[in-house]
């Protein structure tokens, strides 16, 4: 009860709540949700790119907030990478989560999928996938340094302003590659019609020539 | 001493129940087929958020039809009336004001048979205000500026999500330009080639000895 054992008790206190905002603030206790109905199947894809992470929740929202939830309310997931690799299979769960990084850039899909069930039940299903600065592990960083809630808000800060200017460089590139094939799709196209009325012209003439020799054989000119 | 010692114990544990039941930003980015209808659910936590987002619309290939005519987004209320509608779009931005806290409703609608992949983006941000400030007294100005700071690259990062989208969306148009060019133009050789080879066949029987009206 002496002076000292009291600010130790406050401070420790203090560092739990600046982990549990840090977590709070990595992975909030809400995210998007969809139906799924019974047989039905439904796949949301997000484009990733190289060597990025990402994370991912999903779970049934139970709406009787009681008890087990019955086969009908079991999800099959499967998520799969750009190239068709599987990356997470789960069969028959209610909540789950993976983790990977990006070996491939492009589209990574995640399907869900209900069994049939007789009187058609419909699944909420609540998922959470996150990719890039939200997918890191802020607590880990958090207890790594040992730094205060103001620091790591700044950090994060920092990491998205990082991640803005990576995206420029990215959209740049792409627009240099559609400016290109804008460029040859155009110059094509003045070439294949160009090409069109030397074929026309070319044709024509051919079937005038052909058709004078033929005359000419019949002695009909 | 002892009073203090409880009352700072009270803020923490309030504080504590505030972290679990408060969270300051969401978001989500993905993309999903629209066949008829598709609504996703997000949750609106403080009333007076700003919900802010976009869609694209990605065509499926196209190659014989023309362009398809966009797809509706009906943002509904917990309450149950549409907060904010975009109609025959083929993506947009969208930012409201959420009028209460809640579950709110995404929509897309697809008004055509053929199925349209949409990617979104959806985000709600929380800057909190006085009334926060004077509710919570760990809460520093400074982290309403932080919150606005954080709400501005938000912003920055959802314009850069739509701009993705939106290249990719006119990607898939240039290739489809590129794949119908060619092949419109070689199919339109070839035409000419075939019509012209059918006229000089045509033209060959009438005068062909065989044919009754020729013989002499």
């Amino acid at each position: 009860m002496g002076p000292g054992r009291r600010v130790g008790g406050s401070a420790g206190l203090r560092l739990v709540l600046s982990l549990a905002m840090a977590s709070l603030l990595a992975l909030p206790a809400r995210s998007l949700r969809f139906d799924l109905q019974s047989g039905q199947t439904k796949c949301i894809s997000e484009d990733i790119k190289l060597n990025a992470m990402a994370v991912g929740k999903y779970g049934v929202v139970n709406p009787a907030d009681s008890g087990p939830l019955p086969d009908s309310h079991r999800v099959t997931v499967r998520v799969t990478s750009p190239y068709g690799n599987s990356i997470h299979f789960a069969e028959s769960v209610e909540l789950g989560n993976f983790a990977f990084t990006a070996n491939e850039a492009g589209d990574y899909l995640a399907c869900f999928w209900t069994p049939v069930h007789k009187p058609a039940a419909t699944v909420t299903l609540e998922f959470d996938w996150r990719t890039g600065v939200a997918a890191k592990d802020w607590t880990n960083v958090a207890k790594k340094g040992q730094i205060d809630l103001m620091e790591l808000e700044l950090k994060k800060l920092g990491d998205t302003v990082k991640s803005i200017h990576d995206e420029m460089f990215y959209l740049r590139e792409r627009e240099e590659e559609m400016q290109d094939m804008n460029r040859t799709t155009n110059s094509r196209m003045a070439w294949l019609s160009f090409l069109s009325l030397l074929v026309c012209l070319s044709v024509a003439a051919l079937q005038l020539w052909h058709l004078k020799t033929f005359f000419e054989r019949k002695k009909l000119l | 001493m002892g009073r203090r010692e409880r009352s700072i114990q009270f803020v923490e544990v309030l504080l504590i129940l505030g972290l679990l039941l408060g969270c300051p930003h969401r978001l989500s980015a993905l993309s999903v087929t629209v066949n008829d209808v598709e609504c996703v659910y997000e949750y609106v936590l403080y009333e007076g958020d700003t919900v802010s987002g976009n869609f694209v619309v990605v065509d499926h290939d196209l190659f014989w039809s023309s362009d398809h005519p966009g797809i509706d987004l009906v943002v509904t209320s917990p309450g149950g009336n549409t907060v904010h509608s975009l109609k025959g779009t083929s993506g947009d931005k969208f930012e409201f004001q959420a009028p209460r806290a809640g579950m709110y409703k995404f929509c897309f609608h697809n008004p055509n048979r053929t199925p349209e992949t949409v990617s979104f983006y959806i985000h709600v941000g929380h800057i909190p205000n006085e009334h926060d400030l004077a509710k919570d007294e760990h809460l520093d100005p400074i982290n309403v500026k932080i919150a606005q700071l954080r709400e501005a690259l938000e912003s920055v990062t959802s314009e850069q999500r739509y701009l993705k989208a939106r290249e990719v969306r006119h990607r898939h148009t240039n290739e489809s330009t590129r794949r119908r060019l060619i092949f419109y133009t070689m199919t339109e050789y070839l035409a000419l080639a075939c019509a012209s080879g059918l006229q000089v066949a045509y033209i060959r029987r009438l005068f062909n000895k065989s044919v009754a009206y020729n013989r002499v």
